[in-house]
């Protein structure tokens, strides 16, 4: 499964991959149900591969991989994801750290910021996700998208240039 | 000259090794424009980091998981190791099919028996509790059919007389006929 044999690389891995994972999959698709229900059916398929990985980290990137994959199937359904996302957003924030302008000034600043990351196009999200949530090097990130680290430098660039541009023409970010 | 932005995007993501790092943050010091850039991506990865997930309880996603994998790895067991959950009607409807078929194999080899080989199999019991021929002529009375009776004597041959020789015959008794 994992990689010589045994439940107990499978056991290592849940125990290294699982939270980040869900930390990944809850910025992808803005729902902690439809990440859970993701991260479940990962490791579900990661249970039942037969076919070894020649390293643990490749396992690891295997999980995130096809966890991704995952996460921008189900992004098809993606009206509903972004009304989960916000109906989310909207029970966490607001709950009295500050009140008045300062506070409505940020709750704005957050909507934009995830309305902008929701559109920004797949190849250049997933590499931003996994960058900037799940922390992977490039070199990691290259693994998990099986392509070059030149690709992944790329995209992170673009990406923040996509980013910078959606932001241009409207107010200045409001970063806390 | 300025370096390219993706230099300066791989630098804020602290992509970009020495000696080139500490060149590019030379060059930072002394050009407004690409510093303005750097802050411009550092200042993106900070509005993204800081704007609210959804929340979730990771605890307790975790351990609806790992019942999910236990159930399924239970599904994996050999038939014979499995647990399986009946309804109580359908449970002892099980039992007691399984019984009747018990009772049914069992009645119908004493019938087989009895059949091939007469009353030498179905009249194999223990008697040693009679303890005279009355007693055992009862007994053959009461199952009103022919029957052999086996006497084991003491090893020992050491007898001694008790009463007198009786002839019995068979006509004497109501039962079926006995030997």
């Amino acid at each position: 499964m994992v990689g010589g044999d045994s439940e107990t690389d499978f056991e290592k891995l849940y125990e290294r991959a699982f939270a980040p994972l869900m930390r990944i999959l809850v910025r992808m698709v803005g729902s902690a149900e439809a990440a859970e229900d993701i991260c479940q059916e990962v490791f579900i398929k990661l249970h039942e591969r037969t076919a070894g990985f020649p390293k643990p980290e490749e396992a690891l990137y295997w999980l995130i991989r096809v966890a991704k994959n995952m996460a921008l199937n189900h992004e098809k359904r993606k009206g509903r994801e972004a009304k989960a996302y916000k109906k989310s957003l909207d029970s966490t924030r607001g709950k009295g750290r500050e009140s008045g302008e300062e506070a409505v000034l940020k709750d704005e600043a957050f909507r934009r910021v995830q309305e902008a990351l929701l559109r920004l196009p797949k190849k250049l999200r997933e590499v931003l996700i996994l960058k900037e949530y799940g922390e992977f090097s490039y070199k990691e990130i290259a693994a998990i998208l099986k392509t070059s680290e030149g690709n992944v430098k790329v995209r992170a660039y673009r990406a923040r240039e996509w980013l910078a541009g959606f932001f241009k023409n409207s107010e200045e970010i409001h970063v806390p | 000259m300025c370096p390219d932005k993706q230099l300066l995007s791989a630098y804020c993501d602290d992509e970009v090794p020495s000696p080139w790092k500490e060149r590019l943050a030379s060059h930072l010091e002394e050009c407004e424009a690409c510093r303005k850039t750097e802050g411009l991506y550092r200042s993106l990865g900070r509005a993204l980091r800081e704007v609210p997930s959804p929340a979730f309880d990771l605890e307790a996603a975790s351990a609806r998981l790992a019942a999910r994998l236990a159930r399924r790895k239970r599904g994996r067991l050999p038939l014979w190791k499995k647990r399986v959950s009946l309804p109580f009607t359908a449970a002892a409807a099980a039992a007691l099919l399984i019984f009747g078929s018990g009772v049914g194999l069992c009645l119908a080899f004493r019938g087989g028996g009895e059949d091939a080989g007469g009353a030498a199999v179905s009249s194999r019991e223990n008697l040693a509790a009679i303890k005279d021929m009355n007693e055992l002529l009862e007994v053959l009375d009461r199952r009103g059919r022919a029957g052999e009776v086996f006497i084991k004597l003491p090893e020992t041959g050491d007898f001694e007389l008790k009463g007198n020789p009786v002839f019995l015959r068979e006509a004497e008794f109501s039962g079926g006929g006995r030997r």
